[in-house]
């Protein structure tokens, strides 16, 4: 009786161990790129893509209204950061998808006695890729995040037959379609596998195929319904964030864990592993082709659901490859992707950052511009009172239309868009050229303080007085037409 | 309660005695006594009872060879001149537990019915009630003389008791009060309240109701998907394994009742005595009473001409109103022998190891579990478009919802079968309320609101999909009504409810059964902006404030695209697999939901426990071969 309430004491003793290590260890794993990345951002480093849906969120926070949303990003991340609009919250996000990533795959590792599991854990995300998502891609993070959840739910509908498990498998993909569009082909290639384990006739397959899309395409389908009822359009939220295509080539020398399993499976012969692991790989191909996601989150995709598909019971020998493969693959991602210093501010972040600074001390709906292309200034502001934005607003057309009678400056991008394409050579009327910059170029209306001249007490002091006009309405951007110019100075 | 002891009592003695006698007076076969003698071996039931079961013996046969074993006089009560007066002195209850039924009293002698042989106890206890008789003259009945014979005596108590039992004990959980007189003036303060603001504040009005409306059905499918999510853990844990089944013997097994309510149902009365004999279950600790309507001889003949086995008794319902199958179900609890009962619907085909399964769940269970419900589904889902939509809706409910309910603890509205009680419980609970026209569904929240809990076992009935968009326009504005009663009835103090049941019990069962009809009734109101907008652009920022957009949205894109994967799941679950695409078709089911929720309110003014009947055997014999 004594050794069994020793024993019992010791089993739950570990049992919590394992508890505290499933929690601390991922603190542990995302705490330096979550230092890295906050002091980064405080000291002015901001990703492309944190400054876009920075820019967003801000638009949607200063307006109380999130119908203002453009309807491009994936909603997600977006509504997480309208939160609490702050580029360092863009990294704490970050690092919370990935640590509760690495909570599942300590847990999954210790409950199915997976050592390859729990050895990815540090080799995968302690590593420049996950730094990478956390500091400049938190929007990747949160869609690894759902992504691993939807395939380690399918992987164990697959292994068992629940369906409960493909429900959870749905339910995630869903999610994931709002965190990334990536989550649509990886359901579709999904649903093309469980067939070959367990065969139930063609209307098995089938219905076994819709049941895993349905809630992606639901998620995609409701997104582009809403864009079409707000703005008329469709969505197009692969558009926001549009990267460079990644080097298939490059992945897959990161990845070495993926072909190595998939070798294991072969070996092994498990045919349906291994037809799923090809799935994921063509899966692969086209993420890269597209360009919709970087070669961080396309290594860690590739390398996490290889593994996460891999049976429980493997030999030891394969169990000693595979972990050797994680470790080369940790060396490679050390040695070929370097982290880049988020503290270190090239010129041009500074220069926008101080103008961003001095815009943020103007009044509201100051400044015209189109913050699809000028996101980074927008988003370095901090906030986006005063921007005329949205710019499928009334507002915002009147001010397009006539900026001397609304605003006193106007801020360009080289990038082309409606606002830029029609004041880039032509200055507006009333204004001139108050900067000029990399990409961008600031008019300042000829009764408006200059930049140097900007700060609390003297925006205070010096209220605009805009001339009345009328401006025809129109209804929406999309179907903004050029007008002419109706004020003379 | 106890199963009521056999009516073949007899010494081991005489035992050997019955089997030689009935024998020897060429009732039985030699090799059948042996089987019964064999068959008691294993379940310790009494020989008279499993040659009765069996079918080897006619039940008159039976009782007159034990009136010649016991050297008694037999009597049949359906001849015999009742003094009315002596039964009733001792009253319903006492006769069916002493199995006595005294008849006759001419100042000297008392005549005492019995079926069993009288012990010292039974006759002492007539003594003690019947102080002044010097002589009791005791004469072998059957025991459906009996029971015959009480309804006969008692039936004006039976047809009270069964109607008002509830209304008596517990007047506050009847539905025989439609509305309070405080229900009524929230109601019309409500109505008032609305038309004012209509009139001084229309765009405010409109959308203040569109918000409401919208908030109901958000917190309505995000309630079902929790509850769903939860209920999905049943495929993993089956609450009792074919293992477990194996290892029931059948000499433990208690005495089990089926109530078979039926009306108008002469046409499939024959079916329903097949499909009960598949009931793995041994018949001697069985009892199946069918309960039919004094109006309506036509199920009797048909009930009659199905030769059913001795354990089929049919009670008949005095022709009374309200004429509901609670009332029935009431009248039947009576007459209930069993340690534990079920109700089967008369088109029911329930899987054969129901019984034992429910029997297990009752015995793994905590003392609190007083009822357990079996799954529904459909045999004739494929039949045509309303069936195929009626199976996606009952998988999703039965497979999903209830053991959702059941794995959270919340209230669980009982469906109309294969629901299985213990039979003491239920008389506790003072069985069905009459005047509630979902009665199962009333109960179950009756139980919730007393501790008690209600299981869910793996094992599934099979019914008829009704296929005739009539007769479920009928069924289901029932359905509807009963649970615009059941709410009306529970909510007549709301505070109470929240303090008996607590809050989060209280919620959930605002959600399910108010909420239920509520968003029926309510979902038109969003299809016509939503269908007006669509085909002519109408402006619905009168209705619509950008937020409540937002919210409607969400109902119409994500609640509904959620609701259909559920149903898609709960099919393939099933391996229904054909009808998975049909989910993506519910929005249409639902309007006719919305249809039956309208005439169901008009209904609960004007004719509150009208019993809308449902008509069964409109597909035949067709069963689902995919």
């Amino acid at each position: 009786m004594g050794s069994l309430a020793t024993t019992l004491r010791r089993h739950e003793a570990d049992q919590r161990a394992i508890a505290v290590a499933s929690w601390l260890l991922p603190v542990v794993l995302v705490l330096p790129p979550l230092i890295l990345g906050i002091e980064g951002a405080l000291a002015g480093y901001l990703s492309d893509a944190h400054a876009q849906f920075l820019a967003e969120a801000l638009m949607i926070d200063a307006r109380g209204d999130a119908g203002l949303v453009s309807w491009f990003f994936p909603p997600l991340p977006l509504v997480l950061l309208t939160l609490y609009p702050k580029a360092f919250m863009a990294v704490v996000w970050g690092a919370l998808a990935l640590a509760w990533l690495a909570w599942f795959l300590i847990k999954d590792g210790w409950r199915h006695n997976r050592i390859v599991l729990l050895a990815a854990v540090p080799l995968l995300l302690f590593s420049p890729l996950a730094f990478n998502l956390i500091a400049a891609n938190y929007q990747e993070a949160v869609a690894l995040f759902f992504l691993y959840l939807a395939w380690r739910w399918y992987g164990q509908w697959l292994t068992t037959g629940i369906i409960a498990f493909s429900f959870q498998a749905g339910l995630m993909m869903a999610l994931a379609a709002f965190a990334s569009p990536l989550a649509l082909p990886l359901a579709l290639m999904l649903g093309l596998s469980p067939s070959l384990e367990r065969v139930g006739g063609f209307g098995a397959y089938i219905t076994g195929w819709l049941i895993l899309t349905f809630p992606a395409l639901l998620s995609i389908g409701a997104w582009s319904f809403a864009a079409w009822v707000f703005t008329g359009t469709f969505a197009q939220f692969t558009l926001g964030i549009t990267g460079d295509a990644v080097s298939l080539l490059e992945a897959m020398i990161l990845s070495p864990i993926f072909l190595v399993g998939l070798v294991v499976c072969i070996l092994e012969r498990m045919w349906a592993r291994v037809f799923a692991l090809a799935l994921l790989f063509v899966f692969v191909v086209f993420v890269a082709i597209a360009g919709i996601a970087t070669l961080s989150m396309t290594v860690l995709l590739l390398s996490l659901l290889g593994i996460a598909i891999l049976p429980d019971e493997l030999s030891r020998t394969s169990r000693f490859i595979l972990i050797l493969a994680l470790i080369v693959q940790a060396a490679l991602a050390w040695m070929r992707v370097p982290i880049p210093d988020y503290t270190v501010i090239s010129d041009a972040m500074q220069e926008e950052h101080e103008v961003a600074s001095t815009l943020a001390q103007l009044g509201e709906a100051r400044v015209l511009t189109d913050e699809k292309t000028t996101y980074r200034i927008v988003a370095k502001t901090g906030t986006a009172q005063p921007y005329v934005l949205p710019t499928d607003g009334e507002a915002y057309f009147e001010a397009y239309a006539a900026p001397y009678a609304s605003v006193d400056y106007v801020l360009l991008h080289d990038e082309p868009s409606e606002l830029n394409d029609r004041y880039r050579e032509r200055v507006p009327v009333g204004f001139f050229v108050e900067k000029r910059w990399d990409d961008y170029t600031l008019y300042r209306r000829r009764s408006a303080l200059p930049l140097d001249l900007i700060d609390a007490d003297s925006v205070r002091r010096v209220q605009p007085v805009y001339p009345s006009i009328r401006v025809r309405p129109s209804p929406t951007a999309s179907a903004m037409p050029v007008l002419p110019q109706v004020y003379q100075p | 309660m106890q199963p009521v002891a056999s009516s073949t009592s007899v010494t081991p003695a005489q035992r050997q005695r019955l089997g030689e006698y009935l024998v020897e007076a060429g009732m039985v076969q030699p090799w059948q006594i042996q089987q019964a003698l064999q068959q008691q071996a294993v379940t310790g039931e009494r020989l008279g009872k499993i040659l009765l079961a069996s079918g080897y013996v006619h039940r008159l046969d039976l009782y007159r060879a034990l009136s010649d074993l016991w050297e008694l006089p037999f009597v049949l009560l359906t001849q015999a001149d009742i003094d009315e007066a002596v039964p009733v002195k001792i009253g319903l209850p006492r006769i069916r537990r002493l199995n006595a039924f005294p008849y006759q009293w001419d100042g000297h002698t008392m005549r005492v019915a019995i079926t069993e042989y009288p012990s010292p106890e039974t006759q002492r206890e007539l003594y003690e009630l019947f102080p002044n008789v010097q002589h009791f003259e005791y004469a072998v009945t059957t025991e459906w003389d009996i029971d015959w014979a009480l309804r006969e005596v008692f039936k004006s108590s039976l047809i009270k008791g069964s109607t008002y039992a509830l209304f008596m004990r517990h007047p506050q959980e009847s539905a025989y009060m439609v509305f309070t007189r405080g229900q009524y003036i929230t109601l019309a303060s409500l109505v008032m309240l609305f038309i004012v603001c209509l009139y001084f504040a229309p765009q405010a009005t409109f959308i203040g109701t569109s918000i409401f409306i919208n908030v109901v059905f958000f917190v309505a499918v995000a309630f079902k998907v929790i509850v769903s999510l939860a209920g999905a853990r049943i495929e993993r844990v089956q609450p009792v394994t074919d293992a477990e089944v194996a290892s029931l013997r059948d000499e433990d097994l208690p005495f089990y009742t089926i109530l078979l309510p039926v009306y108008k149902e002469a046409n499939i009365i024959g079916l329903l005595m097949d499909n009960l004999s598949t009931l793995d279950y041994p018949k001697e600790k069985l009892e199946i009473l069918v309960l039919i309507e004094e109006d309506d001889p036509e199920t009797l003949e048909a009930a009659k001409a199905a030769r059913p086995p001795d354990n089929v008794q049919f009670v008949i319902i005095p022709d009374s109103q309200p004429k509901t199958k609670p009332k029935a179900c009431n009248l039947g609890l009576y007459f209930a022998r069993g340690e534990y009962l079920v109700i089967y619907d008369a088109e029911d085909r329930p899987e054969p190891d129901q019984l034992k399964k429910a029997l297990i769940l009752f015995q793994k269970g905590d003392p609190s579990l007083v009822v357990v419900q079996g799954a529904l589904n459909y045999f004739n889902s494929d039949y045509n478009f309303l069936t195929r939509m009626f199976t996606l809706e009952y998988s999703y409910w039965f497979d999903y919802m209830l053991p959702g309910l059941d794995v959270l603890n919340l209230p669980t509205p009982l469906g109309g079968t294969s629901n299985h009680f213990r039979t003491d419980r239920l008389r506790e609970l003072a069985g069905w309320d009459p005047f509630n026209v979902t009665e199962d569904a009333d109960l179950g929240i009756r139980a919730s609101m007393r501790n008690y809990t209600v299981g869910i076992v793996n094992s599934t009935t099979y019914e008829e999909a009704n296929s005739q968009v009539g007769n479920w326009i009928r069924q289901r504005s029932r359905w509807i009504k009963g649970y615009m009663q059941t709410t009306l009835v529970h909510t007549r103090n709301p505070m109470k409810l929240v303090r008996t049941v607590g809050l989060k019990n209280a919620l959930s069962f605002f959600l399910l059964v108010g909420g239920t009809p509520l968003t029926f009734l309510l979902a038109p109101l969003l299809w016509i902006p939503f269908i007006l907008w669509i085909f002519f652009g109408s402006d619905s920022t009168f209705f619509f404030p950008t937020f409540a957009v937002y919210i409607a949205a969400f109902n119409l894109l994500i609640g509904n695209g959620l609701a259909i994967y559920l149903n898609m799941l709960a099919v393939f679950r099933r391996k229904l697999y054909w009808l998975v695409p049909f989910a993506l078709l519910n929005p249409f089911y639902w309007f006719l939901h919305s249809y039956a929720a309208y005439k169901a309110l008009i209904q609960l003014f004007t004719k509150p426990f009208y019993w809308e009947k449902t008509v069964h055997g409109l597909t035949g014999d067709h069963t689902t071969t995919a």
